[in-house]
């Protein structure tokens, strides 16, 4: 009998017909073969995982039992999963029960599901981790077939997924014979992100597109003159008035923005303009309070809101099907972003994803097209899966031996058979065991510590305080020092950060939910506010994170763009005589050359460098060649950066010639350099936080939160310190320093960056002012950065210029 | 570096400790002795050592002081813990090798820590050296000019562009002087302080004065 037989009536009372993808997919899962499923948003893909089990429970009539483990990413999404998984099976008249277990569930939910599983659980990768703790897991899940790892693209590539990944490998040791099905939005590498869901190069698995390609038609807000738009402009809501017409013409528009803060500003802009909408907007971001956020989803899928300014915390769901309109404001960053931005509206096989795109400065004009050139291209940006990080290891280790005592041999194969730790060396495995049995290598150094047992042979955590604490701590999320804020009468609003409440004085105004509150006081993690009187001015809350670097992808995008000859789309039509006088000025940088401007203010002297290599490159770049000019002839560099290049500055002549910039640009001696100037001490000791979070060195106190124990209160960076001194040999410091390279510096694609300019010619254009292209780096001078040097340096000279400036006056 | 707060000579010393010239007397607050054992109890594998470096910085700080008595401020010890016996052996040995007369001025974290463990030397809940009285808690701070400990104080100290940096420091009031924490192992707390008040870090060697338009 063919795979989808029993599941038909479903679709033919529906007036659907399968797509082929999912009929595939029904055959590959009923031939027992693993897989991945790629498609954009909206396009059922979950019932092409899902009717496989079900169609197998009628065919068998077994609805008894756990059989399917369904992962979802996140935990406010389980419901509208439930709700979707529930679809077919009530529309069937099945008896097959699906339950929910994440870190919302009630304590009678959770202390149900220990005793007795349901036919399919939906859980995070922590509630699983947890699950793995308790003993009776195993005998629980007797007769699971599948599991189902849902959004993977976002897990990929992350501490969450590698967790995963161990998770699902202790499954498959289990049960051997398990179907591991992943289901992704499309990404540049499918095949490795099979691998790694699968722990090695399934011969037998297969790998699924969705085949109906979604119509995605971008359309870009052009600015009426180009003269009044700011090059580096910030905010860019002089546009407001334009996408409130559009907002106007359609049913429910989601409006993304990149930032919180430009969510709370989008907010307070619609309704400056339009005060009659106040009912209609909403607004969706991370620091809102979760009921607040579900409140505003559920009104999204009734269709009962025009408008939601949201940031990426709606990049995910089920279904928003009443979205007839996305809206971009601001740089896209990355094509897969924009691709599953716009796949939230038409969010039903056969529609077109309309995506409306506003830009805050000029060059996002271009950024818009380019994304478009690679969406029709398909050049899709890649995830490139994280390698063996050691506190996620010991975090799990610690795990699984909790839930079920184990030989050290076997453990370790276990362990090697996943993807991210398959080349885990000897010595890494031997330093992990001690960590977690002595606390490290040198015994003495670690007097009366104790975790890990041996027992008859096998590791074991006997303490009972211990294996509490663990699962109080399993997880790889950071929670950032954030104060919760709640009204008097106790209503919680949300969540800030306490470098910003910190600021702000009782009584003094801020806005925040789109509210404006003035602050009554601040005691212990908690921000108490009442509502400001209207006309009231506030602050509006800047919260802290890495901003997020554009693409190579969409980088290399925009430079082919920029030189592209045929028929151009009306953004670059707007942009034309910006580009004109780029031109005419200097020249239009590209990336098969590389474009050094100098422009001589005042007595100042500005390089302008383009190197395309998106903005954490150029950060490590600019440092970088401002050290070692500055090695060659002492003075002082300030860098700015952006997507596109960096510039120095300084006030004596940087150098200018060919020559010099080849030495400039070598990789000889290119991490030692790095090393030298980046002061990757402090970057190293920051980075070190969320290693002694995961790997169990610090406890997680909850937002709004007494902190837990007080007597184990320590900084990170103080460990750091510690650790230094007495255990120098610690792999956790080694893993900080590898992951400030790798991920804050992008070392390899600097690296790679730097091989490229190497070969490229190299145009010196000498300008009389800065050129169109130039105008954003030179503004973002202020916030630019003297290159490496200790905080202590920093301080010395802070002062002393200080003294001269006070003894002037 | 040399303050008169009232009129009291108060040197401030950049290994974070405070010297009172006129009674030769060395202050210094918060070692937390014991925290790393407390956190190994706890299943934190963080590694030893600490202790004995601060008690031998501790030790030098006296010698080349050359103070005749020297002051704890409180929180010698950080937790009860099966460690404590290890501990209080250690500082045994210290204190007899010590110069100075020592006094302990009981803070929060030794009350729990120090049931029925006997000290080489004298515990009080406040002193009077001079004019000055030194305790533990900065709120119980009494009529006169007080020096305490037990903040951990740090203060922020911007560099007028987006980043600033942190320092710990002493925080003078009218009335009190709030001192850095000693130990090496304590980390601290942002402190907001008033327009009035002054602020002192030790950078390098030296102990320097952090202008209010840095910190305000």
């Amino acid at each position: 009998m063919p795979a989808a037989d029993p599941i038909l009536p479903f679709f033919r009372e529906r007036g659907w017909r399968p797509f082929p993808f999912q009929r595939k997919a029904w055959k590959a899962w009923q031939e027992g073969r693993s897989g991945l499923l790629h498609a954009p948003t909206g396009l059922g893909k979950t019932l092409a995982v899902w009717l496989g089990p079900v169609a197998e429970a009628i065919r068998e009539n077994r609805t008894k039992g756990c059989r399917v483990l369904w992962i979802t990413p996140l935990r406010a999404l389980a419901e509208d999963t439930r709700k979707s998984l529930m679809e077919p099976v009530t529309g069937l008249g099945l008896q097959i029960e699906v339950g929910i277990r994440t870190g919302d569930s009630s304590a009678y939910q959770k202390s149900k599901l220990k005793k007795k599983l349901p036919f399919c659980l939906i859980t995070t990768p922590e509630s699983l981790s947890l699950f793995l703790t308790h003993d009776n897991f195993r005998a629980n899940l007797d007769g699971l077939t599948t599991i189902i790892v849902d959004e993977w693209h976002e897990l990929l590539g992350t501490k969450r997924g590698v967790q995963t990944e161990l998770c699902l490998t202790r499954l498959r040791r289990w049960f051997p014979q398990l179907r591991i099905w992943g289901l992704s939005a499309t990404l540049g590498n499918t095949g490795e992100a099979r691998a790694v869901l699968l722990g090695s190069e399934d011969k037998e698995a297969v790998t699924i597109s969705g085949d109906t390609r979604k119509k995605i038609r971008i359309e870009t807000l052009l600015p009426k003159s180009i003269e009044r738009f700011p090059w580096a402009g910030h905010l860019g809501t002089r546009l407001v008035t334009e996408v409130s017409r559009r907002i106007e013409g359609e049913d429910t528009t989601l409006l993304f923005t990149n930032t919180r803060s430009q969510t709370e500003i989008w907010f307070q802009e619609l309704i400056n303009l339009r005060p009659e909408w106040k009912e209609e907007i909403a607004m969706h971001h991370g620091s809102l309070d979760r009921e607040t956020r579900s409140e505003v989803e559920e009104r999204l899928r009734d269709g009962r809101v025009r408008c939601v300014v949201c940031t990426s915390s709606l990049d995910l769901g089920v279904d928003f099907s009443p979205v007839t309109q996305v809206i971009q404001v601001g740089s896209p960053k990355g094509i897969a972003r924009l691709m599953q931005r716009a796949g939230r509206s038409g969010h039903s096989p056969g529609q077109t994803s309309r995506l409306y795109c506003v830009p805050t400065n000029a060059l996002e004009l271009v950024e818009f097209a380019a994304a478009r050139d690679a969406m029709e291209a398909q050049r899709i940006e890649s995830r490139l899966p994280l390698r063996k990080p050691l506190d996620v290891l010991v975090q799990h280790l610690v795990t699984v031996i909790i839930g079920e005592p184990t030989r050290e041999e076997s453990l370790r194969e276990e362990i090697r058979s996943s993807f991210a730790y398959r080349d885990l060396t000897d010595d890494e495995w031997d330093w992990a065991m001690a960590f977690i049995r002595h606390g490290g290598r040198v015994l003495e150094n670690y007097p009366n510590y104790r975790k890990v047992d041996v027992v008859d042979g096998k590791l074991t955590v006997t303490d009972k305080r211990l294996i509490r604490s663990h699962r109080l701590s399993i997880g790889t999320i950071m929670a950032l020092p954030s104060i919760a804020i709640v009204y008097q009468n106790g209503g919680r609003l949300g969540t800030v950060e306490e470098s910003f409440i910190s600021r702000i004085k009782p009584g003094g105004i801020f806005v925040f939910a789109g509210r404006r509150l003035e602050l009554v006081r601040l005691r212990q993690q908690k921000a108490t506010v009442r509502n400001a009187s209207r006309k009231a001015k506030g602050e509006i809350p800047v919260w802290g994170g890495t901003r997020m670097p554009l693409s190579n992808e969409l980088a290399h995008s925009v430079a082919l763009r920029l030189h592209s000859d045929g028929p151009q789309p009306p953004e670059m039509k707007v942009v034309a005589p910006v580009l004109a006088i780029q031109r005419k000025w200097s020249r239009i940088p590209k990336d098969d050359h590389l474009l050094i401007e100098h422009v001589q203010i005042r007595n100042e002297s500005h390089l302008f460098i383009y190197t395309f290599g998106g903005r954490a490159v150029n950060e490590g770049l600019g440092s970088l060649i401002a050290w070692r000019i500055s090695q060659r002839q002492e003075q002082l560099i300030q860098v700015t950066m952006n997507d596109y290049g960096f510039s120095l500055t300084a006030a004596s002549p940087l150098p200018f010639d060919a020559e010099t910039w080849r030495e400039l640009l070598t990789t000889h001696d290119l991490l030692d350099d790095l090393l030298a100037c980046m002061n990757t001490a402090e970057l190293a000791r920051r980075q070190f936080r969320e290693i002694a979070r995961v790997s169990g060195l610090i406890l997680q106190n909850l937002p709004g939160k007494q902190p837990r124990q007080r007597d184990l209160q320590s900084s990170s960076s103080l460990l750091y310190e510690v650790f230094e001194r007495y255990d120098p040999e610690n792999l956790l410091l080694t893993q900080a320093r590898r992951e400030i390279l790798d991920n804050q510096l992008e070392f390899t694609r600097m690296k790679e960056t730097l091989e490229s300019l190497q070969s490229l010619p190299m145009h010196f254009v000498e300008c009389e002012r800065l050129t169109p292209m130039a105008f954003p780096l030179w503004a973002d001078r202020l916030q630019a950065h003297y290159q490496g040097t200790d905080s202590t340096t920093r301080l010395e000279k802070m002062l002393a210029s200080l003294e001269a400036a006070a003894s002037e006056c | 570096m040399l303050i008169e707060p009232q009129g009291i000579a108060i040197k401030l010393l950049a290994e974070h400790a405070a010297f009172l010239p006129k009674a030769r007397c060395l202050v210094v607050s918060d070692l937390h002795l014991g925290k790393a054992a407390t956190f190994r109890a706890h299943g934190l594998a963080v590694p030893e050592g600490d202790d004995s470096r601060d008690l031998h910085r501790l030790e030098q700080l006296v010698a080349t002081s050359r103070a005749d008595q020297l002051v704890i401020a409180g929180d010698l010890f950080h937790a009860p813990s099966q460690a404590m016996d290890k501990v209080a052996g250690l500082l045994k040995n210290w204190a007899e090798r010590c110069p100075a007369k020592i006094t302990l001025v009981t803070g929060n974290h030794d009350q729990r820590a120090l049931r029925g463990v006997d000290l080489p030397f004298p515990r009080v809940d406040s002193l009077q050296v001079g004019e000055t009285t030194i305790v533990h808690d900065p709120a119980e701070a009494k009529s006169g000019f007080t020096l305490c400990g037990h903040l951990h104080p740090v203060i922020r100290i911007r560099d007028g562009r987006r980043t600033s940096i942190r320092s710990a420091c002493f925080w003078l009031e009218t009335n009190r002087l709030t001192l850095p924490s000693f130990g090496s192992f304590t980390g601290g707390q942002i402190i907001h302080p008033d327009s009035g008040d002054r602020i002192f870090i030790p950078i390098r060697d030296q102990v320097t004065e952090v202008p209010t338009s840095c910190w305000k």
